[in-house]
C-alpha cells in the first residue's frame, strides 16, 4: 500500500472501527465475534486499490461488515434477524458479567429503550443517528427500500417518543434550549 | 393531516427532496399539530445522536482492552509498540514543555504525533479520548499554581464563575489570537478532533467580523454592549462587549487602553469570561501590563456568561453592567475615558442581534468541542449559524465546519 493510501486507510480505521464494532455487535449479539468481523472487514479494505479506497467508504464498510455479520449468524445458527418477523433470539448467548456492566454503563436512557426494539429498527437507528448515514445509504447497506427505511425509523421514533413522554419527569439529561 | 406519517419524520430529519419538502411545507402550514410533531422529532433526534455519540466514546475505551489481548492481526501488532512509545514520549514532552514554559498551551501540543498515535489499534489512552486527557492534564499542571487563586475567586457552587459582589471589576485582553479557529477548522476537515487546548473560544469568536458602530465624532473607539438568554443554560445570560477602533489612516488610534467591566451586584450574582483558558478572566497578565494599543479598524469581542440574581428588582439607571475604557490618545498625555452601560440582561435569543446570535453559536460550538456542554445542542448551533450564512464567506464556512464536526462526532 502506498503512503497516501496508508494514510487514508488509517483515517478510515480511526473513523469507522468503533461504529462498525457497534453495528456488528448489534447484529451478532457477541462482541468477540463482532471484533473478528470488523477485523476481517478492514483486512478486506486493505486489499482494495487506492482508487477504490476513497469511494463510498462508509457504505462499503457497513455493507461488507453487515454481510459478514449475517454469515456468522447463519453459520452459528444465531437467529438474530434473518427474517423481519423473527424476534431477536440470542438466548444462547449469555452476556458475561463484565459485558453486562459495560452495557449498563454505556447506555443512556433512550438507548435502553432502543435495545428493546426489533433488531431491524435498532440497526437502522444506529446507522442514521450514530453513523450519520442517509436513508438512501442505509437502504443500500441493509438491503431495504428507502421507504422501508423511513418506515422503520418512523416507527422506532414513535415508540421512543411515547416512552420518553411517560418518563418525562425522571428525565433530565441535558439542559435543553427553551424556545 | 395525518400525524402518523413517515413522511413527516423524513421531513424532520432532512430526508425529503426539495420538491417533496416544499409540497409538505404547504400542508404543514395548516397543521400546528404536525409542526409540533416535527419539532419534537428533531429534538428527539438530537438527543439520540448525543446518546449514541456517548456510547461510541465509552465503547472506544472498553473495546481497546480486548484488542490488546487478541492482537490477531500482524498489522496491529507491528504498530503496537511504536505507538505506545510515541505516545509516552509525546506525553512526557508536553509535560516538560509546560513545566518549563508555564505558558498557555499552544501548538506544542504536537497534534501530528497525537494523531499518528491515534491510529486506532486502540490502546486505551490512544482512543479519541487521548487529546482531551492530555489537555486536561496539561492545563491542570499549568493551572495548579493558579488553582488556589481560582478557587478563592470563584463563587462557591459555580466553578469558574466569579462573584460580582466580591469582584465587581473584570477585564479582558484587547488583542486576541484568532489563529485557533483556523487550526480547529483544518483539524476537523482532516477528520481529527481538536484537543481541548486548541479550542480557544475567545479566538474563535474574534475570528469573525461584527458590525459594531463606528465611533462618534473624534472618539477613537466605540463600545457596544448587548445581552441575551444563554442557550445552553436558560437560567444564565450572555453579555457581549465589543470595542471597535475608528477608521483612521494612521495605525495608531489609542494607547494604554485598559478596559474595565463592572457587573452590578444587585442584578448579577456571578460571571465568567468565555475563553482565555477560563483563567480568572485573563485578568492577571493584561491588567498588569499597563494596557494595550487599539489600532484603527481593530475590534475585539468578549463574551461573558453571567448568572443573574434570582428575582432581582428591575435594573436602575445604572444598568446591570458598565464598560469603561481608560486610554490615552497617541502622542498626548491626557487620560480619557469612554463608557457604555448595559441597561438590562436581554431577552430571548431570537430577539438578539444577528451578530450576537452568531457569536453565541460560535461559542457554543467551541464548548461542545471541548465537551463542556452536551453534544446534543449541535443541531441548534448549526441552525443558528445558518441564519447568518449569507453575511460573509467566513460565516458560511463556519456552518460547513460545524456540520462536518457533527457528522464526525456528534
Amino acid at each position: 500500500m502506498g503512503a497516501e493510501n496508508l494514510e487514508l486507510f488509517h483515517q478510515l480505521l480511526r473513523r469507522f472501527e468503533i461504529p462498525l464494532l457497534q453495528y456488528a455487535t448489534r447484529i451478532i449479539g457477541d462482541r468477540e465475534r463482532a471484533r473478528d468481523v470488523v477485523q476481517e472487514t478492514f483486512a478486506k479494505l486493505q486489499r482494495k486499490s487506492g482508487k477504490q479506497l476513497a469511494l463510498n467508504s462508509a457504505k462499503w464498510l457497513f455493507t461488507v461488515c453487515r454481510n459478514r455479520a449475517l454469515n456468522v449468524c447463519r453459520k452459528e445458527r444465531r437467529m438474530a434477524y434473518l427474517d423481519d418477523n423473527v424476534l431477536a433470539c440470542r438466548a444462547d448467548e449469555e452476556l458475561s458479567p463484565r459485558e453486562k456492566v459495560e452495557e449498563g454503563e454505556a447506555r443512556g436512557f433512550l438507548l435502553e429503550i432502543v435495545a428493546t426494539l426489533p433488531l431491524r429498527q435498532q440497526e437502522v437507528l444506529q446507522l442514521k443517528f450514530q453513523d450519520g448515514l442517509s436513508y438512501e445509504e442505509i437502504s443500500e447497506i441493509a438491503n431495504l427500500s428507502v421507504s422501508n427505511v423511513g418506515f422503520l425509523i418512523h416507527t422506532a421514533l414513535r415508540t421512543l417518543r411515547s416512552c420518553f413522554a411517560r418518563k418525562a419527569e425522571d428525565f433530565i439529561p441535558f439542559t435543553s434550549r427553551k424556545i | 393531516m395525518n400525524c402518523d406519517d413517515p413522511n413527516l419524520t423524513a421531513y424532520a430529519l432532512g430526508e425529503l427532496s426539495e420538491e417533496e419538502k416544499l409540497r409538505l411545507e404547504k400542508v404543514l402550514e395548516a397543521s400546528p399539530q404536525s409542526q409540533h410533531l416535527v419539532a419534537e422529532t428533531r429534538e428527539l433526534a438530537a438527543l439520540l445522536r448525543g446518546e449514541f455519540a456517548a456510547e461510541l466514546s465509552k465503547c472506544g475505551r472498553q473495546s481497546n482492552i480486548v484488542h490488546r489481548r487478541r492482537s490477531a492481526s500482524l498489522w496491529w501488532d507491528s504498530q503496537w509498540m511504536s505507538i505506545r512509545i510515541a505516545a509516552l514520549v509525546a506525553i512526557a514532552a508536553v509535560i516538560a514543555t509546560l513545566v518549563i514554559c508555564g505558558l498557555t498551551l499552544k501548538r506544542k501540543y504536537s497534534k501530528p504525533t497525537l494523531a499518528h498515535s491515534q491510529a486506532s489499534s486502540g490502546e486505551q489512552d490512544m482512543a479519541m479520548e487521548l487529546p482531551k486527557e492530555n489537555a486536561v492534564e496539561g492545563q491542570a499542571l499549568e493551572a495548579t499554581a493558579d488553582l488556589n487563586e481560582r478557587e478563592r475567586l470563584s463563587s462557591g457552587s459555580n466553578p469558574g464563575f466569579m462573584s460580582a459582589a466580591a469582584f465587581p471589576e473584570a477585564t479582558f485582553g484587547l488583542s486576541v489570537d484568532t489563529s485557533a479557529y483556523g487550526r480547529i477548522r483544518e483539524l476537523i476537515y482532516a477528520g481529527k478532533r481538536p484537543p481541548e487546548a486548541t479550542v480557544r473560544i475567545e479566538g474563535m469568536i474574534n475570528y469573525f467580523e461584527y458590525a459594531y458602530p463606528a465611533p462618534a465624532g473624534v472618539r477613537p473607539f466605540s463600545i457596544s454592549t448587548e445581552a441575551t438568554i444563554c442557550p445552553w443554560n436558560s437560567d444564565h445570560r450572555l453579555v457581549r462587549i465589543g470595542l471597535k477602533g475608528r477608521d483612521a489612516d494612521n495605525s495608531i488610534v489609542a494607547e494604554n487602553v485598559k478596559v474595565e467591566v463592572r457587573f452590578n451586584a444587585s442584578s448579577i450574582e456571578s460571571y465568567r469570561l468565555l475563553g482565555y483558558d477560563d483563567l480568572a478572566g485573563g485578568q492577571a497578565s493584561k491588567a498588569a501590563s499597563g494596557g494595550a494599543k487599539m489600532r484603527s479598524h481593530q475590534s475585539v469581542t468578549a463574551l461573558y456568561e453571567v448568572i443573574p440574581v434570582p428575582n432581582a428588582p428591575a435594573p436602575s439607571g445604572a444598568g446591570v453592567a458598565s464598560v469603561t475604557a481608560i486610554y490615552k490618545s497617541p502622542g498626548k498625555e491626557q487620560t480619557n475615558v469612554e463608557e457604555s452601560k448595559l441597561p438590562s440582561l436581554g431577552g430571548k435569543l431570537e430577539d438578539a442581534s444577528g451578530d450576537l446570535r452568531f457569536a453565541t453559536a460560535v461559542a457554543e460550538f467551541g464548548m461542545i468541542l471541548r465537551g463542556d456542554i452536551a453534544a446534543g445542542e449541535i443541531g441548534a448551533v448549526i441552525e443558528e449559524a445558518e441564519c447568518a450564512r449569507t453575511i460573509d464567506a467566513a460565516r458560511a464556512e463556519f456552518v460547513q465546519v460545524a456540520k462536518e464536526a457533527r457528522r464526525l462526532w456528534f
